[in-house]
């Protein structure tokens, strides 16, 4: 009973935790940039292809290492879970490793967005914002 | 060959007479230069020869093309429109060739569609993944438990994880 009712607090943690990274979550997967037709109509220049290549690749060698260490930290916390008594001020600390570092992969994502913003400027990121709509209509961003 | 008893030039010696008296002994230069008949004979061979000359002369045809001694040859067919020219613009044309092809069909980074392609899905699933993590980093069987929504579990399920009118079972 006392496992469930922690269980229930967590996810009720979980769910009030802000969504920073929601406009991240909508952004197009992918070196975007890198295709011809938004490339186009963007008007990127080569050099801010090359920035917006060194600061996927930065972003996501983070991304990698952040997923890692939250799936370590979440084992963790499924096991102190499955232990028998259950540790609850241990559950808690553990539970709050997790979403630091789940805050930390949230960050991340945004600093790559706002990144992204920097490079290309407001007026193309606005643009770059209704492409990626309409990629998306057209079920993936810049495939058929 | 030898001479005769009166010492007269024989027939090598007279030859060597008309040709130049300087390759002849000290000796048969005197002898030459006191003797009748020995200067007689030098001048009948001198115009045999001259005879011969002639005859030779009117035998030989005449010369229709230049000779041209090695070295000259040499020289006239270095001229800048042979071998070496037809060389130099031989390669100085595959340079260029291979120049142009280098520009024209070098595989440009971003270009590759395919590869493009197959990255981005490949982003997009690590994107997914990162994004049900930053949703939920719970373990995905706890969220039965915790009254989760997800279509792929069904109530069968969801009696098996908390069987109603159990709870208190439950520990």
């Amino acid at each position: 009973m006392l496992k469930n009712k922690l269980v229930w607090i967590l996810f009720a943690v979980v769910s009030l935790f802000p969504v920073v990274s929601r406009a991240a979550e909508d952004s197009p997967a992918g070196r975007w940039w890198r295709l011809p037709q938004v490339a186009a109509q963007l008007n990127l220049s080569e050099q801010e292809k090359q920035q917006l290549d060194s600061l996927y690749l930065e972003n996501r060698k983070k991304l990698i290492d952040l997923k890692s260490s939250l799936e370590r930290e979440r084992l963790v916390l499924e096991d102190i879970m499955d232990n028998e008594p259950l540790n609850e001020q241990q559950a808690f600390e553990q539970f709050r490793k997790l979403n630091k570092v789940r805050s930390i992969l949230v960050e991340e994502r945004f600093r790559y967005f706002l990144e992204v913003r920097k490079i290309i400027g407001s007026d193309r990121f606005q643009k770059l914002k209704l492409l990626a709509d309409a990629f998306r209509k057209r079920d993936r961003f810049g495939r058929e | 060959m030898r001479r005769d008893e009166q010492g007269h030039l024989n027939k090598d010696e007279l030859v060597m007479a008309v040709v130049g008296e300087a390759g002849l002994a000290e000796e048969m230069r005197k002898h030459l230069a006191l003797c009748r008949h020995c200067v007689a004979e030098k001048e009948r061979l001198a115009r045999d020869l001259a005879v011969l000359g002639e005859m030779a002369k009117g035998f030989t045809p005449p010369l229709r093309k230049t000779v041209i001694i090695p070295d000259e040859q040499f020289f006239r067919h270095s001229r800048p429109w042979g071998w070496r020219l037809a060389f130099g613009t031989t390669l100085a044309t595959a340079v260029v060739v291979i120049m142009l092809s280098l520009f024209l069909f070098r595989p440009t980074p971003g270009v590759n569609l395919a590869a493009l392609n197959k990255e981005m899905l490949s982003d997009e699933r690590l994107m997914t993944e990162i994004s049900m993590l930053e949703n939920n980093p719970m373990p995905p069987k706890w969220e039965a438990i915790a009254g989760e929504t997800d279509s792929t579990v069904d109530e069968a399920f969801i009696d098996f994880v908390v069987p109603l009118g159990a709870d208190d079972e439950v520990s």
